[in-house]
């Protein structure tokens, strides 16, 4: 029944489309609340990630996760200690994430890290573990993060208000923080670290210019997404380029006609 | 007596290293009308945060009546410009209203044209104002308006001021407000606290000004409210010279 997915393609295809619908709403709350940066910290962890599953001898789809929402907590932890800049808390965890992973991975000559899949991701090669996690994982965090969309959009507009009318449900940012690492680690097989950022905040800036409320910027974001996968992967087939390079120029192409659509056609946004 | 919906004892509050308030008593009931004056520093804000369990006391306790509904106007408000949001949406966030509601809020602020604008569009003066139409749509036990008129022109805070006591009356909805205009908030309060790292006096307002510590940190400004009440007195009764001798007993003749 499912045999169309035993085509990379299709498989690249499928796996782009449903991180790209995820990314859409988790790149606007990102953006809002100042926090674009967040999902690249937490994507350096990824190589450590990696290193991790090689010795606890778990699949590294497991392990990336794993890591991902250790860093998140070390992240919000910082946060509430407040005695870092949020820039500066995101520089250390990221660099210092980083290079530990490269200290471990130096250390073990003989194993074989594919450092280009960690940069850039393997998009063409998804197989089906990846699929699942990314079905399973990225429609988890999608519902959670709908039950605590309300309290996070309070939060955006005046924390202080939010939080003396109650408006807050418990620990939702704390919990933001979670959902973001494990969208983080899903997204890192489509894109790789240096383009994760790409996918999470473009189509979110680009959706800010044509869209009038939260809600909507977050169903542009997520269609921006989509169409940026769906046509990014027809050009990468028929040219033979990077997909996810392709993807990102696709994406980038849209912000711009976003720009020009508000500048000239719409108003009041 | 009605009951207390929030209650601070012996409260005191650091911020970071820095103790900002000590000693807090403080109680308000459903229907009162408390204000809030003091010097910049003096804790005014930080005692609000307290209050709305923002901030937590170090030592001492706060109280509040559980279930107790709340509206908020902060002193700061700055909406993220990423964040397209449009008047409507800012006065449905905490629940949906009726168009009309909407509609009659905003008039009440004189702000009715602006439903549909984008929040980023509005000035200082107008965002107050909406802000302040929100915190009365959901009929709260308590509204807590930290320097909510800021910004507003000297007609509309006379205008708005009115309309506050007003909505504290119809709806026996308690208000804090702190306030750096003596002259326009005293009439229909009911409690003045002046505020300085503790809670320095307080009383009726016509008390007040005759309090030393009061005359002490207001000094001038004291003055000028006392000004202000004779003015007050003028118009209104009839024996005003006698005020004025009763409020001034320094001076001589």
């Amino acid at each position: 029944m499912l045999e169309f997915l035993d085509d990379f393609y299709v498989r690249a295809m499928v796996a782009g489309l449903l991180v790209a619908f995820v990314a859409g709403p988790f790149g606007c709350l990102l953006a809002w609340r100042r926090m674009a940066f967040m999902g690249e910290t937490i994507a350096h962890s990824s190589l450590l990630g990696v290193v991790l599953g090689i010795i606890l001898g778990i699949a590294p789809q497991y392990s990336i996760i794993i890591l991902a929402l250790v860093m998140a907590v070390v992240l919000f932890l910082l946060d509430q200690s407040k005695g870092l800049a949020r820039d500066v808390s995101l520089n250390v965890v990221a660099h210092g994430s980083l290079g530990v992973g490269l200290f471990i991975v130096s250390l073990m000559p003989d194993v074989n890290i594919d450092l280009e899949a960690y940069l850039f991701g393997s998009l063409f090669a998804i197989d089906d573990l990846d699929l699942l996690i990314i079905f399973a994982g990225g429609g988890g965090i999608l519902l959670i993060l709908l039950y605590y969309w309300r309290s996070l959009v309070a939060l955006t507009i005046s924390p202080d208000l939010a939080r003396a009318e109650n408006l807050v449900k418990p620990d939702s940012e704390f919990i933001f923080t979670l959902l973001v690492a494990v969208l983080v680690a899903i997204t890192m097989k489509i894109t790789g670290l240096l383009l994760v950022s790409a996918i999470l905040i473009i189509p979110a800036a680009a959706a800010r210019f044509i869209a009038n409320s939260p809600e909507k910027m977050a169903v542009y974001a997520s269609l921006i997404g989509m169409i940026s996968v769906a046509l990014g992967l027809y050009i990468s087939l028929i040219n033979d380029v990077a997909g996810n390079a392709a993807i990102i120029v696709v994406a980038i192409g849209l912000f711009i006609l976003s720009f020009l659509a508000s500048k000239f056609i719409l108003s009041n946004r | 007596m009605s009951e207390s919906l929030i209650k601070a004892t012996a409260a005191d509050l650091k911020l970071g290293a820095r103790q900002v308030l000590r000693n807090i008593d403080f109680d308000i009931k459903a229907g009162e009308i408390a204000i809030f004056i003091g010097p910049n520093g003096g804790g005014k804000t930080s005692l609000i945060k307290m209050l709305l369990g923002l901030f937590r006391p170090h030592k001492g306790s706060v109280w509040r009546k559980p279930k107790l509904k709340i509206s908020y106007v902060p002193q700061k408000f700055e909406l993220n410009s990423f964040l397209p949001l449009k008047v409507e949406r800012l006065l449905n966030f905490t629940k949906t209203y009726r168009h009309a509601e909407l509609h009659a809020a905003l008039e009440e602020v004189d702000c009715g044209h602006l439903l549909t604008a984008r929040v980023g569009s509005l000035s200082g003066g107008e965002l107050q104002r909406i802000l302040l139409a929100r915190a009365m749509l959901s009929k709260p036990d308590i509204l807590v308006l930290d320097e909510a008129l800021q910004g507003v022109d000297l007609a509309g805070e006379v205008k708005l001021n009115n309309l506050i006591s007003q909505f504290s009356k119809t709806n026996n909805t308690a208000i804090i407000m702190v306030s750096h205009d003596l002259h326009l908030v005293m009439k229909s309060t009911d409690v003045v606290y002046c505020i300085h790292g503790h809670i320095c006096c307080h009383g009726k307002p016509e008390q007040i000004k005759h309090m030393d510590e009061f005359k002490n940190i207001f000094g001038s400004l004291a003055d000028q409210f006392a000004v202000y009440t004779h003015e007050h007195d003028h118009t209104h009764t009839a024996s005003h010279t006698h005020v004025e001798h009763d409020q001034n007993g320094d001076h001589t003749h």
